[in-house]
Order: structure tokens, then C-alpha cells, then sequence
């Protein structure tokens, strides 16, 4: 009875296991590795032309930040087939080798020039454009009524008048790196590298201490000192929350936050002291395909029929709220909806650079910026250090 | 009386005051999972904005569940820990018993090999671990059992020593006596040892599953970002990974959902867990 | 039946086909071209085998299992990621030669439009099962290659139809639609290249890409040459394709660069000096959270143990808890007390310290946290070592007069520090390497202004190494963080080592 029983287990676990082997992939199926989150949307817009084509389509959430792991995993023969990465991921996915040039699959019209610079490197495209996303201005409408500023001296004085009357702890909520700074960064003139005709690939030419921003670097120290800035350098969004901040700089990931806690908010562009707009950096989502992918032909076929289409734009991105880049889905979107003021101030900024020294530009940069905060050394001087550390990092002196 | 306040009381002050460090995050853990705005810095110790929404929030979301994450720590955390205690305590009764050439070896290299610390060797399990998903897929990247499997290989650690140590208390007198009775050497562990030895297993096995409960490095690295395969560990940093958006809210609900059950069976077991740590420093 | 014949032969039973799952999975992972694995699998497979059914050996039946999984799980990794050391393996080198080599000529194709698209056909040749592609090309010829050969052929004019296609090619079969599909695999990494440099790629299952690679590799010379500009790149030592007058060329691959890794931490200041500082931390956090902790254990202890006081059950009751929450869990609450002004500590001490962005305020945090998880267990083996020490000597201490500081001083401490020295030295060793209390809290910063890499004022070895590794903005250096993780182990271990021999010694003092 004991050995019968044995047996039968022995053979149910065998059986687990042969059962359990991995198939080779049936032909007609393509892997793509998306965001966590976001399978359900990626499934559904898909869902369609897989049943039209037989192809299966699997969806699985393996990316985060940065580039999925494609690095290792690609050569490996670990990696998907296509796979989403945000555009300033693109230098540095060339540089590895691990994705396959799309020039000829784009369909340049589709998309604003400014998005097509995020995927562009070494004068070829390398992603297809899904979704953009920037930060903007939220203004408290409880505590400013008049609504979002429309200059730089308006944002100014009423964060000051509201500061010194005891309303507000702090005029503007807001990280002090230079993802976030870089709109008060371009209003007084810095920069990071030289855009030229769409393409950053000069990093000879660094703009964190640019004789401009040399001249307004004082600015910012006053602006430190008269609490526009929150020198704790939290970004914890509890002061904009309980209306003790009139302004934030919030992104779509915030605005559920901001909804719950019930808040009266008008979404608007950030104001330049110079009168025009200030310009955040945008970012790209894009898809890319995996050089050593194992189904090319497939892909490819995906990404002509699905990914470029106006509508994939549009169900990717009203399940995560950024602003779609195709050109044709932008125009559906409702420009006084909350994705609708993200776009328009997306429209006039500047897509990261997608070069790969911008990992040294964050180091130096945000270093800076800390000690700013922590009031270690003034704006000026900090740049420059950083400017200069910069410089030498990437040989450029 | 004098007696009391001379001798007692100080001691009382001095109890109240270390209590107050020793309780001082949970109180905020709990301030912070009933408030609904999701904030710690500014959190109030009675909440402004009370209510449940946290913790609604924490099984309602999709992407994020909790109930599912507990699931499967509870699962990985059982069976992982269940698998080193019974490795472990194997190990240790034959270190303790066995007298053999390389016994002193295989000590210090159980001592050393626990030095170098996994996490870093997480690029190389993930590539093992993909790799055997290619020939197997319940082996592979996002199941459980490859997991368990890693945690077992670090069953040869701490813990053997903790048990070999205990082992060692047990007067050899005690296996002399029964094979003479003719019991086979595993029929003495069977029968014997064990029984004696549950405090001590028990004690083991709680160390060992709050571990790993606690481990999230080679967890995320193995289950990957799927949300229906995170544990709790992993599952809860979601909430507030990266450094935009944090939303404290439902991670410190989790987190509090999370630490009641262990914190019980902490207290609960707090006699066993006591003298094994105890007479662990007394042996040595 | 014989019960015990039965137990034994249902024990052999068990064995036996868990031996042979593992011969089979062992197969399956050859098949699989697991080298390693399937090895292992074999090898694991022969040893249980031997060690249940033939050896003598009792011990090695309880250490064979805990054993193997060690092997695979801690002892392989672990010489793994040394060997990984003496690579230069990082961003960008990640590919192997020949394919950095094809993905640089690769993605130098300059496009050639056709007038009509260039349509192929698939062939297999009888015989070699090889698939080739027969396609034609400008002139009238036809070409057939399989993506290492390429010739010209002229077919027979009968079997060719109007549209070009061909029926018939002499010791071949021409696929139908539905068998090319079955060749997909093959067709999409087929690059076909006259020698003209002309290059063909299928880019469907009908459809050729025809284009120009800017690149031209000569395998003989191992060199690659830019046919537009002419210049030539040859292999440096740090696995990339370099040109004489430096310019470097993307993808590099994973050269083995000797022990370049280990000497750049001596040689490379841009290394070196965040290291020191590194370094410097690991041990001064670890001696200080042990000796802190030791005491405050101890002296708690010391207090709590304490007959009159009835609530003891109650205070170490709490005294515990620190232990029983998961320590993941309540270092980020404790990261977000922490938060300087509008923080709950700074708030509720109406202090205004920037935790967690100053230097060293940071290390004070970090101190402060190691310090509630770890007060506990000090606490219990100190009042497990003071409650072990036989009454007979207090009292005879007290009787000859010994007041209580004597009594303290000369017999309780040396007593207790015996006692629980070991577990001193495993605590220092544990936290050299207490990589969550750093990394959680303080994510190893507030970051060192200077520096080229991410290395911070609260980072310890363990989290420096981390960050080098995982974080993409140092470059994933695997090679440098592999070489730091020998170093760590070699501190680790040596300090135990040594910690461990000074205790056999004081043991034989006293």
C-alpha cells in the first residue's frame, strides 16, 4: 500500500515537472515588458489586433526606471522582445548595443518635433513615442483666488505677501534637484548641454555655470532666503495640501494626491522672470525593441500596426494620465482637462538629454543644488564647482 | 516605602523612558495609517484627517494588493523557514555529535561562507535562477519555489551554529543510552533529540521567518515587479519608492498590518525566544 | 509484511526517484546548454546516490543537503561575481566581441532605395537542411546565400515565372509560405553581404533591406574600418574598437582586464578617496553601534535584573518589540521621522537639525536607529550572561566586604564580557555589513560633494558596493563592484577570524 502510494506520487511529481517545462515560444507571440501597473492598459489596446492576427501578445510588468535591465539581460538572450523605457534611458541603450535601430519604422510625422529629438541619437531613431510627461505649476486656488500667475513677479509677490502674513510656511513645494529646478534654472539662463537642431550629442558644451546664469545666480539665493524656495529640500507635499504653500510643482503621479485631499488646484506653466515661459524638462515614454529579440519579424509588425497608431497613444495614456505624443491622439484630448494643461506647457519644454553622460550631470548637478539647500555654499559658487567637476568628468578640459 | 522610591522608582523612569524609544516608530506607524493624507513628516500624533482609507486603499488596489502580498510572504516565509530549520538542525546535530575530519572545515566555512553577503551576488542567483527558467518554468524568475530554494542555501548559517551550540548542551549520555537499545543514529535524532530540542526549533524557526519576511533585495530581484508576486517587504516600498510621490499612507497601514502578527508571535513565543537566546550566550 | 522492510524499501523507493527527477532535469538543462547547471545536477544526483545508498559516512548524510544548496546558492555566486572582478563589466560592456563587433556594423547601415522592393525566396539545400535565400539583385543575377557564402546562380529560364519568381533550383527545396514562416528564427538574424559591401537583410518573410554599412570588419586583421572616412579601429584593452587618434567607438563588450579593478583603487583617485572615506565609516559605525548598544544592553540589564522590581516581565516585554517589527518595515518610518524641520523628532524636541542632509547628523541618525533595533538583543544575552553567574561568588564578593561598584567592576563585568564576547564579534561582523540600516534610512548620503560616484557620508562598504553595482547612474559596474565585494569579504572575514582567535586566547587566561 505504502509503495503504491509512493509511486503514484513519485509519478504525479515527475509528471509536475516535465509538465512544467518551458515550451519553446510558440511561433506567433511577442513579448514586451512594460512599467509595473500598467499591463491592463497595454493588454487592452493590444488585445485587438492579436486577435486579428493570432499572435499572442504577452504583457509583463518588468520595468521600473532606467532600462529594465536590458543591459544584462538582452545579450543574455534574457530579454524581451520590445520593451518601454523613458527617452533619456535612449544614450546610454544604444551605447550597450541592446536595441535595434527603428529609423525606418517611425513615422516622423506623427510626432512633434520635440519628442522626436527624445528619441533620436546618433541621427537615428531608436523608439517608438507613446506618452510625454513634464511637471507643471499647481496654484492653491483656496489661498490665491486670482488663479496661476501669470508672470514671474505675480508668482513672486504673492508668495512673498502670503510668507510674511503667516499664511504660508513656503512659497513654491518642490524637490531642490535639478529635475525640478530646471525650470528656475532655464528662467535664468543655464543649462545643461547645447541643443543642436534636435540632437544633444555636443557635451562638450556644458551650461551649469553659463556666463548668464553667472550674472542671475544671486537670485536664486534671495528667492532661498525669502522662503520661495522650502530649504528642507522635503518635497513633502503636505505644506501644498494643507494650504500652507499657494504653489507646487506637482507631476500626473500627484494629482491623485492632490483630489483627495479635496484641493481647489489650477495646472499652468511655470512663468520666466524674462516674461516668457519657463522650461521643464519633458519626458519621453517610448518603446523599444531588443536587438537580440526572438520574434523581429513580429515585433516589427507590432510596432507598425499598434504601437504607432493615434489610438495606442490614447489608451496608454488616459489609463496613467501623461499626455499622449502622438501628434493625432494629442488633438482629442480636452485642453482644459487636467492632462490638457500637463500637455500644453509639455508642448514648449525640453525633452531630457538622452545621452548617456547625463548620469554624471545628475550627480554633479543635484550635489549642487544640496548644498545650496543645506546653505553650504551659494548658488553661484555651487554651480561653478559643479560646472567645472562636470567638465573634468567628461574630459571636456 | 523609602525602600521603593530609593531602590524602585528610578528604575521605573528609567523603564518608562526606554519604552518610549523602544515604541516610539510604532506609535507613528499607527498615527500615520489612519491618517488619510498620507504624510509623515507632518504627521500629528492624533491625526487631523482620520478615518480608514488607508487601509481600504490597501486591499482595494489592483496593482497593489495587499492581501495577495501577504499571501505569499506568509507562503515563502513558512516553507523557507521550515526548509533551514530542518537543514540546519540535521547539520548542527552531526557538527555536534559526529566527530570527523573535516568537521572544523566545515564550521569555519559555514562561518566564513555566510560573509559574503548575497545581496551582492544577486546579478549571479538571478541569472541561475533565469536559467533553470528556461528548461523549467516553476524554477524560474517570478514563482516562489526558486526563491525558497535560495533561502534554504543560507539554511548552513547563523542558524546551525545557534543549533549546534544547543546540541552541544545535551549530554552525549543521552544517545550512548539509546544505542544500546539498539536505535539506528537517525532513529536517536528522530525520537530523542527532537523532542528535546522544539524550544530551540521554535526559536530558530521565528528568527528565521521574520528573515525572511523581512528580506526584499533577493526577493524583488527573483519575483521581479509584477505586482501579484511581491511580498509584503517588497510590495510595501512600491508605495513609496522613488523620490516623488511618496504616499505614506497605505505603507504604513501595510506596515502595520504586517507587524501584528509577527509582533504576536514575538510576544507570544517571547519565553522560548528568551531562554534560547540566553543560554546561546551562555554557551557561547 | 515486515513493517520495517517496508519503511526501507518505501525510504529507497523515495530516494531513488528523487535521484532520477534530478538526472532527468539534469538532461533537460544539458539540452538546454546549462552547462553548469546540468553538471551540478548530475553531480548532485551521483552524490546522494553514494552518500545514502554506499558510504559509511553517518555526518555526510545530515550535511549532504544543507551542503548542495550552499553550493549553488552562496558558494557559486559568490566565486562568480569574484571572477566577474577581473572583467572590466559595466554599461557598455556588456556584449561579447562578436557581438559589439556586429552591432557596430550593424547600426552603420546607410539605407539604398530600390526602385521595387528586392523579394527573396527560401530555400533548404537536400542534404545539409541549411536555409538559403535566393533573391535577385540589379543585374540578372540571381543570388543564393546562407549568410556566410554568397554565389551567383543562373537558373534554367524555363523554371523562372514572369514575375521573377523561380520554381526550380537544382539540389534545393523551394519553401512554401507556410514553411518560410517555420523558418522565422533563422530568417530574422540572417545578414547577407556582397562584396561590394552591399547588405541584405530579410525584413519580413518576402522582403529584403538593402543597405550599406558604414562599417566594414576584417576578421583577419581585427579591424574595422569606416569605408566613408577610412579610418581604421583596432581593439584596445578595455574591450572597445579605438581609432588612432582616440576616437572610441559604441557598443564596447566585456574584455577580461586582469587585475585592473584592484589596482584602481589604490591607483585612481576619483576612486580611492570616496573609498577611504568609505572605509573609515564601516568600521567606525560598526565598533560604535556594537559598543553602544553593549552598554546600553548592559546597563539595562543591570537595572531590570533587579528582585524588588515586579514589572520586569513587562519592561523586557517592550524592551523587545524594536525586534519584532521587521526592520525593512521601520527603517523607512523611521527615514520619514527623520525629516528635518517639519520632521516628527524635530517637531516634537522643537529642535531644527538637518537630519538627513548633513554629514554628520546623518551618521548620528544612523547611529540612533542601528541602535533601538539592536539595544534588545544586547539586553537579553547581557541578562541571560548576568543571570548565569553563579550566586555563590556575589554573595562570597559580598561578604568579604565588596561594595556593589567593586562587585560590578570586578566580577559581573569581566563575567558577562566573557560570556557574550563571541556574540560581540558576530554582532561586529554583522554590522560591517548592515547594509538595510544604511541604505533604507539614509540611501548611504547625504553624497559626498567632490565626488565622481555616489559614495555618501553614512555608506558603508557593503552599500557603496551596492550602489556601484544596481545604481544605472554609476554605470552598473559590476567589474569594480565585484572587486569590492572580494575586499569587503576579506575585512569581514579577517576581523572575525582574528576577533574569534583573541577569544580562544582570553578563554585561556582565565
Amino acid at each position: 500500500m505504502k509503495l503504491h502510494r509512493l509511486g503514484v506520487g513519485l509519478l504525479g511529481v515527475s509528471l509536475a515537472f516535465f509538465g512544467s517545462m518551458a515550451p519553446a515560444q510558440a511561433a506567433g507571440s511577442i513579448t514586451v515588458w512594460v512599467n509595473s501597473g500598467e499591463e491592463a492598459s497595454y493588454k487592452a489596446a493590444s488585445a485587438a489586433w492579436s486577435a486579428k492576427t493570432g499572435v499572442t501578445v504577452n504583457i509583463v510588468a518588468k520595468c521600473g526606471l532606467g532600462d529594465c535591465g536590458m543591459s544584462k539581460l538582452g545579450p543574455a538572450g534574457a530579454g524581451p522582445d520590445l520593451f518601454t523605457a523613458s527617452h533619456d534611458n535612449t544614450g546610454s541603450l544604444v551605447k550597450s548595443g541592446v536595441v535595434t535601430s527603428l529609423s525606418s519604422v517611425v513615422k516622423k510625422a506623427s510626432y512633434p518635433s520635440a519628442v522626436l529629438s527624445g528619441i533620436t541619437f546618433n541621427y537615428q531613431q531608436w523608439g517608438i513615442p507613446i506618452a510625454v510627461s513634464n511637471i507643471a505649476l499647481a496654484t492653491n486656488l483656496s489661498l490665491v483666488p486670482a488663479g496661476a500667475p501669470k508672470t514671474w513677479k505675480e508668482l513672486e509677490s504673492t508668495a512673498t505677501s502670503l510668507i510674511s502674513s503667516g499664511k504660508a510656511n513656503v512659497g513654491i513645494v518642490t524637490h531642490l534637484d535639478g529635475y525640478f529646478m530646471q525650470p528656475f534654472f532655464d528662467s535664468i539662463g543655464g543649462y545643461v548641454f547645447q541643443n543642436k537642431n534636435g540632437s544633444y550629442t555636443n557635451t562638450k558644451q556644458v551650461g551649469l555655470y553659463s556666463k548668464s546664469l553667472a550674472k542671475n545666480a544671486s537670485l536664486m539665493d534671495t528667492w532661498l532666503q525669502k522662503k520661495i524656495f522650502d530649504k528642507s529640500n522635503t518635497y513633502d507635499g503636505s505644506n501644498f495640501t494643507n494650504g500652507k504653500a499657494p504653489y507646487s510643482l506637482v507631476g500626473p503621479w500627484s494629482i491623485a494626491g492632490l483630489d483627495k485631499a479635496g484641493m481647489k488646484y489650477e495646472i499652468s506653466s511655470i512663468p520666466s522672470i524674462n516674461g516668457g515661459t519657463a522650461r521643464s524638462f519633458s519626458g519621453v515614454t517610448a518603446v523599444y525593441m531588443n536587438r537580440y529579440a526572438k520574434n523581429k519579424f513580429l515585433a516589427k509588425q507590432y510596432l507598425v500596426e499598434v504601437v504607432q497608431s493615434a489610438a495606442f497613444s490614447k489608451a496608454i495614456t488616459a489609463a496613467n494620465n501623461s499626455y499622449p505624443a502622438n501628434i493625432e491622439a494629442a488633438s482629442s484630448i480636452d485642453p482644459s482637462s487636467v492632462a490638457g494643461k500637463f500637455g500644453a506647457y509639455g508642448a514648449v519644454c525640453i525633452p531630457m538629454p538622452n545621452v548617456s553622460e547625463m548620469n554624471q550631470v545628475w550627480t554633479y548637478w543635484n550635489n549642487a543644488f544640496a548644498d545650496w539647500a543645506s546653505g553650504k555654499a551659494k548658488f553661484g559658487a555651487a554651480m561653478e564647482s559643479a560646472s567645472k567637476n562636470l567638465n573634468k568628468a567628461l574630459g571636456n578640459s | 516605602m523609602r525602600f521603593w522610591l530609593k531602590k524602585v522608582l528610578w528604575r521605573h523612569v528609567v523603564g518608562i523612558v526606554v519604552a518610549a524609544f523602544a515604541l516610539f516608530p510604532l506609535v507613528w506607524m499607527i498615527s500615520a495609517a489612519f491618517d488619510v493624507t498620507g504624510q509623515i513628516s507632518t504627521q500629528q500624533l492624533i491625526p487631523v484627517h482620520k478615518g480608514l482609507d488607508n487601509f481600504v486603499q490597501l486591499f482595494s488596489n489592483k496593482e497593489k494588493p495587499f492581501g495577495i502580498w501577504s499571501k505569499n510572504s506568509l507562503i515563502i516565509a513558512i516553507s523557507a523557514a521550515g526548509m533551514q530549520v530542518i537543514i540546519g538542525a540535521l547539520a548542527a546535530y552531526s557538527l555536534s555529535r559526529h566527530r570527523f575530519k573535516g568537521r572544523k572545515l566545515t564550521l569555519t566555512t559555514i562561518l566564513i561562507v555566510q560573509m559574503f553577503p548575497q545581496l551582492l551576488a544577486a546579478t549571479t542567483l538571478f541569472l541561475i535562477i533565469n536559467t533553470f527558467g528556461r528548461s523549467f518554468a516553476i524554477l524560474g524568475l517570478g514563482h516562489q519555489l526558486p526563491l525558497i530554494l535560495v533561502f534554504g542555501g543560507s539554511a548552513l548559517g547563523v542558524n546551525t551554529w545557534m543549533l549546534k551550540s544547543f546540541f552541544d548542551t545535551l549530554p552525549t549520555e543521552i544517545d550512548e543510552a539509546a544505542k544500546i537499545d539498539g536505535a539506528g543514529h537517525f532513529e536517536i535524532f528522530r525520537k530523542i533529540i527532537i523532542p528535546l530540542a522544539t524550544p530551540i526549533f521554535v526559536v530558530t524557526f521565528l528568527l528565521s521567518f521574520i528573515g525572511i519576511i523581512n528580506e526584499y533585495l533577493i526577493t524583488s530581484v527573483i519575483l521581479g515587479l509584477d505586482g501579484k508576486n511581491m511580498t509584503v517587504a517588497v510590495g510595501l516600498q512600491q508605495f513609496i519608492y522613488g523620490q516623488y510621490g511618496k504616499n505614506w499612507g497605505p505603507f504604513t497601514a501595510g506596515a502595520l498590518l504586517a507587524t501584528i502578527p509577527v509582533m504576536t508571535l514575538f510576544i507570544f513565543l517571547q519565553k522560548h525566544l528568551v531562554s534560547g537566546l540566553v543560554s546561546g550566550s551562555t554557551k557561547g | 509484511m515486515n513493517i520495517k522492510a517496508v519503511s526501507k524499501g518505501s525510504k529507497y523507493l523515495f530516494a531513488f526517484g528523487f535521484i532520477l527527477i534530478l538526472l532527468v532535469m539534469g538532461t533537460k538543462l544539458y539540452q538546454d546548454k546549462a552547462w553548469f547547471l546540468a553538471i551540478f545536477f548530475y553531480v548532485s544526483a551521483a552524490l546522494i546516490f553514494y552518500t545514502y545508498s554506499i558510504s559509511k559516512s553517518t555526518p555526510a548524510k545530515y550535511l549532504l543537503p544543507g551542503v548542495l544548496l550552499l553550493t549553488l546558492f552562496h558558494i557559486y555566486p559568490a566565486f562568480y561575481s569574484g571572477a566577474v572582478a577581473f572583467t572590466n563589466d559595466s554599461n557598455g560592456h556588456q556584449l561579447t566581441k562578436d557581438q559589439a563587433i556586429a552591432a557596430i556594423v550593424q547600426d552603420s547601415k546607410i539605407p539604398i532605395a530600390t526602385q521595387e522592393p528586392v523579394k527573396y525566396q527560401t530555400l533548404i539545400e537536400e542534404g545539409s537542411k541549411k536555409v538559403f535565400v535566393l533573391f535577385k539583385y540589379e543585374s540578372e543575377n540571381y543570388w543564393l546565400s546562407d549568410g556566410n557564402a554568397i554565389r551567383s546562380v543562373s537558373p534554367d529560364p524555363r523554371s523562372v515565372l514572369v514575375d521573377g519568381t523561380v520554381v526550380k533550383v537544382g539540389g534545393f527545396t523551394i519553401l512554401s509560405p507556410d514553411q518560410t514562416q517555420a523558418q522565422i528564427a533563422v530568417l530574422q538574424n540572417l545578414v547577407i553581404n556582397l562584396d561590394s559591401g552591399i547588405s541584405f537583410q530579410p525584413q519580413d518573410l518576402e522582403t529584403l533591406e538593402v543597405s550599406q554599412p558604414a562599417f566594414m570588419y576584417n576578421e583577419a586583421k581585427d579591424e574595422l574600418i569606416n569605408t566613408l572616412s577610412g579610418e581604421s579601429y583596432e581593439p584596445n584593452d578595455n574591450g572597445q574598437m579605438v581609432s588612432k587618434s582616440g576616437e572610441v567607438l559604441y557598443p564596447g563588450w566585456k574584455a577580461n582586464i586582469g587585475w585592473r579593478n584592484f589596482s584602481s583603487i589604490i591607483t585612481d583617485k576619483e576612486i580611492r578617496r570616496p573609498l577611504l572615506a568609505v572605509l573609515v565609516w564601516t568600521f567606525a559605525n560598526a565598533f560604535l553601534l556594537v559598543l553602544i548598544s553593549f552598554l546600553m544592553g548592559l546597563v539595562l540589564a543591570l537595572i531590570f535584573n533587579f528582585p524588588a522590581l515586579r514589572s520586569k516581565r513587562f519592561y523586557r516585554t517592550i524592551f523587545i518589540i524594536p525586534m519584532a517589527i521587521p526592520s525593512v518595515l521601520s527603517l523607512l518610518v523611521w527615514s520619514g521621522l527623520f525629516t528635518a524641520e517639519t520632521g516628527v523628532i524635530d517637531r516634537l524636541f522643537h529642535i531644527s537639525i538637518p537630519w538627513l542632509t548633513h554629514p554628520w547628523w546623518a551618521r548620528v541618525a544612523v547611529l540612533i536607529v542601528e541602535l533601538w533595533i539592536t539595544f534588545p538583543y544586547m539586553f537579553l544575552i547581557t541578562t541571560g550572561a548576568i543571570q548565569a553567574i553563579p550566586g555563590e561568588i556575589l554573595e562570597a564578593a559580598a561578604i568579604d566586604g565588596a561594595s556593589p561598584a567593586k562587585s560590578f567592576t570586578q566580577i559581573k563585568l569581566p563575567l558577562v564580557v566573557r560570556t557574550v564576547a563571541p556574540l560581540l564579534v558576530a554582532s561586529v561582523a554583522m554590522a560591517l555589513n548592515n547594509f538595510g540600516a544604511i541604505y533604507l534610512l539614509t540611501g548611504g548620503g547625504p553624497t559626498f560633494s567632490n565626488s565622481n560616484g555616489n559614495a555618501g557620508a553614512t555608506d558603508i562598504l557593503i552599500s557603496y558596493t551596492y550602489k556601484l553595482a544596481f545604481n544605472s547612474q554609476e554605470g552598473n559596474n559590476y567589474g569594480l563592484a565585484s572587486a569590492l565585494s572580494i575586499l569587503n569579504f576579506l575585512i569581514v572575514g579577517l576581523i572575525s577570524i582574528y576577533g574569534l582567535k583573541k577569544m580562544k586566547t582570553m578563554e585561556g587566561i582565565n
